[in-house]
């Protein structure tokens, strides 16, 4: 029950995690691999992304710091509060709220506003508070209006957008994203990463984000890439996605414009950095023209 | 085959509340051996579209032809024309319902006719061509990785040896090696068997790459019906309908705003490489000649 | 062919009857539904529909809508009235070959078609004005005396409102599932039963499959939302009655005696009428 002094939101210590392959008989087979000698600190009010392809662990990972899974081995600490002790799993699901891919399984009342105080009602939060923060979580994302709707008439980003609220109604200190936008069309996708990035730098709210979209993990402070269940790299944007051949080989790859900027560099193109977004790389061959002296590069 | 949708419009729950535009006044052609990309954001159509060109969905104006032939004519054989369009829904994997992924691919072949030795046939030839190879035919379809399921999926619908083949959004949900297998088997698929694909995708950096002709959807209407390439060039009104063209097209469009002689219209990193070391190359040798002329004169 | 469906849809509005707490609707509902069968009288029939055509008009749902819920029931009324019509014994007023119909059979099917009618239209009624959750709501705190004698009341209507949820997203999956199928050349509609019921495995299974899955999943989110049964648990939308709940209350009152008085006092002969 005890809480250790940290600043730390997350502390993981070679966390290990197996799950066992049952055959149709239903009898025990092989023990699978899901994490091995994973390592990871998140301070309280990052942005950390982690990216990996399917069956990297990713998503067992997330589920530990939710302490929907514990692990087999090694120790982990979410705010303060070690999850394999049963007995911290209700704070633990109060500091670190998750939200999850498919959008439609996740909302279990019929009416916006009621899904966003279903964890709070758990919570036993009197009624009167419940829709304080109700309404306050529903404007931060932006779909107080839409209160009254049921969830089957919202689009896909909006149902994501509503269940982030319901996640932040419950006050946590960090929310995961479990490949939250992978079932989204681009609208929805950048809909929902501008709510979770408003939320990180105004409430100063951690922020763990899953993906396969290399181009959402740019925003990040830090990117953790996973494979066979181990991390495998850790940086800023930048440092990680500098190595593209070697993100290659664990099967992802680099927002384009990173990709384009690489390509470029190869091609014996003055770009110095690691170049993230589209602006950078307009600025890199902008400032590269300037510096050979060439303010108007070509004559019209 | 050519199918030829014709001032095609669609309308749900027609003369109660709930009455809903889907589709609007469509024209469009797609030819032997075409590739087309179909965009559009959720809800813009495309995939009641695609329902319409199997003939699963009977459209509530306009008409379609399939060489020529009117398919809501009496008689017109529908079913015939099913394995002819073979079309792949969204998230095809959870379509799968057999023992084995051999018996569930065989599923279309049999509908169609076949013996159990001929659909047998097809549906290793379909397996093998998706890359699932003998080792797969006799595991469970429920025991396979998420991209397997959707490969085993897709291979059910070739065993039906479809002329034209329409996917709905195949890569949705995939990591970036899953989304690259699929599009890449797409590709060969149509190189190799000459098979004509539509592939409806909101993604636009996968419609670029692959794609010959992009027909853009918005509100049940055909918004664009263009080479990528002009078609990516409206990169504002993309935006504007929920759409979004590849980051190429913007690294183009914001250089040629600067001043560089680069053409907007291409939509590939490879292309895109290409065009900007060429003006590099030129501006340096320009720089050059201006440097040797001021030398000399000197 | 599933989107027919209309119990269980609600129809939003802010009439009196949509505001009333579902408590109130339910037992309202349950005395309608018990005067039908409790005193089943032309009298207190007419003084029922007069109470029906009242709360369809309060209730300001359009009646075409209403009437979409007698329409699912049709078959069963008439084979109903079917059977009554044939096989009541009495006094015969048609007779070719072995087949009667007699002056009670067209009584009782008369009066089956009006009860089951009735029933149907005042189901309907609530479920057209009430939202599953505030149903499903009025049910738990309504029996909440059950759980006194071990009834797991919140987990029932936490189930319901979950199954209320997800009928659409369900009926919509299996429609897509259908779709896909055919889109491989099955066939639904043509063959024998046998044949028939064998083509629904290629879309059971699916839809088995894919409601565990749903079910995991949303297992898997209301746990990390804190969901841990109905203990301790505050709610948002307490149900707390209102003056014009007692006020219904009161009306019902009203029209279970006014059905008693009218089945007790008034014979009306009406001939074919029960």
């Amino acid at each position: 029950m005890a809480r250790k002094k940290t600043d730390r939101i997350i502390e993981g210590h070679d966390l290990s995690f197996h799950y066992t392959v049952y055959d149709s008989e239903g009898n025990p087979g092989e023990r699978r691999t899901a994490l091995d000698g994973v390592d990871i600190d998140v301070q309280q009010g990052q942005f950390v992304a982690i990216l990996g392809h399917n069956g990297s662990g990713k998503s067992t990972l997330a589920r530990h710091l939710n302490a929907l899974l514990v692990p087999d081995g090694g120790t982990l600490y979410v705010d303060g509060y070690d999850t394999l002790d049963a007995g911290n799993v209700w704070k633990i699901r109060q500091s670190t709220g998750m939200v999850f891919q498919n959008p439609d399984n996740q909302i279990i009342a019929s009416v916006v506003e009621e899904d966003v105080g279903f964890g709070l009602e758990n919570q036993g939060v009197p009624t009167a508070d419940i829709w304080k923060r109700v309404e306050e979580a529903l404007r931060a994302v932006g779909m107080w209006k839409m209160r009254g709707r049921s969830p089957n008439r919202l689009s896909g980003g909006q149902k994501q957008r509503v269940a982030i609220a319901g996640v932040i109604a419950m006050h946590p200190k960090c929310i995961v994203l479990d490949e939250a936008t992978a079932m989204l069309d681009p609208g929805g996708r950048k809909e929902v990463i501008r709510t979770v990035r408003e939320l990180n730098r105004t409430e100063n709210v951690t922020v763990i984000l899953i993906t396969h979209y290399m181009e959402e993990a740019v925003f990040a402070d830090r990117v953790i890439v996973m494979d066979h269940g181990k991390v495998v790299m850790g940086g800023t944007p930048r440092e990680i996605f500098s190595q593209v051949e070697k993100l290659k080989s664990f099967r992802l790859d680099v927002p384009q414009a990173t990709l384009l900027a690489w390509k470029l560099k190869q091609r014996g193109l003055p770009i110095k950095d690691t170049v993230l977004t589209i602006d950078e790389l307009i600025e890199a061959l902008n400032h590269g023209a300037a510096e050979n002296d060439l303010t108007q590069p070509v004559s019209r | 085959m050519e199918l030829q949708i014709d001032h095609l419009g669609y309308t749900y729950h027609p003369g109660t509340t709930f009455e809903r535009k889907a589709l609007d006044d469509i024209c469009l052609t797609i030819g032997s051996g075409e590739f087309i990309g179909m965009i559009g954001h959720t809800g813009s159509g495309k995939s009641t579209l695609v329902q319409h060109m199997n003939g699963l969905i009977k459209a509530t104006e306009g008409r379609i032809f399939v060489d020529g032939t009117n398919i809501y004519e009496d008689g017109y054989p529908i079913r015939e024309l099913r394995c002819r369009v073979g079309l792949v829904f969204q998230y095809p994997e959870y379509q799968l319902f057999d023992t084995t992924v051999l018996s569930d691919v065989c599923f279309g072949p049999k509908n169609k006719g076949l013996s159990g030795e001929e659909a047998k046939e097809k549906a290793r030839e379909a397996m093998r061509a998706v890359g699932l190879d003998e080792s797969y035919e006799m595991r469970s379809p429920f025991e396979l990785s998420g991209g397997q399921k959707r490969r085993a999926a897709i291979a059910g619908i070739l065993a039906m040896d479809p002329e034209l083949l329409v996917l709905d959004e195949p890569t949705a949900g995939m990591d970036p090696e899953g989304r690259d297998e699929i599009l890449h088997l797409l590709k060969k698929l149509h190189e190799e068997r000459g098979i004509s694909i539509v592939l409806v995708s909101h993604s636009m950096e996968d419609v670029a790459n692959y794609v010959s002709r992009i027909v853009v959807l918005d509100q049940g209407k055909v918004l664009w019906d263009d080479i990528p390439s002009r078609v990516f060039v409206h990169v504002e009104e993309l935006e504007k309908v929920g759409l979004a063209a590849p980051q190429v097209s913007y690294v183009m469009a914001k250089l040629a705003q600067t001043g560089w002689d680069v053409d907007p219209s291409v939509t590939t990193i490879d292309a895109a490489a290409e065009q900007i070391c060429k003006v590099w190359v030129t501006v340096q040798d320009n720089l050059k000649q201006v440097a040797d002329g001021v030398w000399k004169r000197n | 062919m599933l989107k027919e469906i209309t119990i269980g849809q609600y129809y939003p509005g802010t009439s009196i009857l949509h505001r009333l707490d579902p408590r109130v609707k339910l037992l309202g509902t349950l005395v309608f539904i018990i005067c039908l069968f409790a005193f089943g009288t032309t009298a207190a029939y007419i003084v029922a529909g007069v109470a029906l055509a009242c709360m369809i008009t309060i209730s300001q749902v359009p009646l075409s809508f209403i009437l979409r819920g007698l329409r699912m029931v049709l078959i069963l009324m008439l084979v109903t009235a079917l059977f009554n019509l044939f096989l009541t014994p009495g006094t015969a007023i048609v007779q070719i070959w072995k087949i009667r119909i007699t002056v009670e059979g067209v009584k009782m099917a008369v009066h089956m078609v009006f009860r089951l009618s009735f029933l149907v239209l005042g189901s309907s009624i609530m479920t057209l004005t009430t939202t599953p959750n505030q149903l499903t709501d009025g049910l738990e705190k309504g029996l909440g005396w059950m759980k006194k004698i071990h009834v797991p009341v919140h987990e029932i209507a936490m189930m319901m409102s979950i199954a209320l949820r997800f009928i659409p997203i369900l009926t919509d999956e299996a429609n897509r599932i259908m779709s896909a199928q055919e889109a491989r050349g099955a066939d639904f509609h043509s063959g024998g039963i046998v044949k028939r019921a064998k083509a629904l495995i290629p879309l059971l299974v699916p839809l088995f499959v894919s409601a565990f899955r749903r079910a995991n999943d949303l297992a898997l989110a209301m746990e990390a939302r804190g969901y841990h049964g109905g203990v301790g648990r505050t709610r948002m939308k307490p149900l707390v009655y209102r003056r014009r709940d007692f006020a219904a209350y009161l009306v019902i009152a009203c029209f279970a005696v006014l059905m008693f008085l009218a089945w007790r006092f008034i014979h009306l002969e009406l001939p074919f009428l029960p």
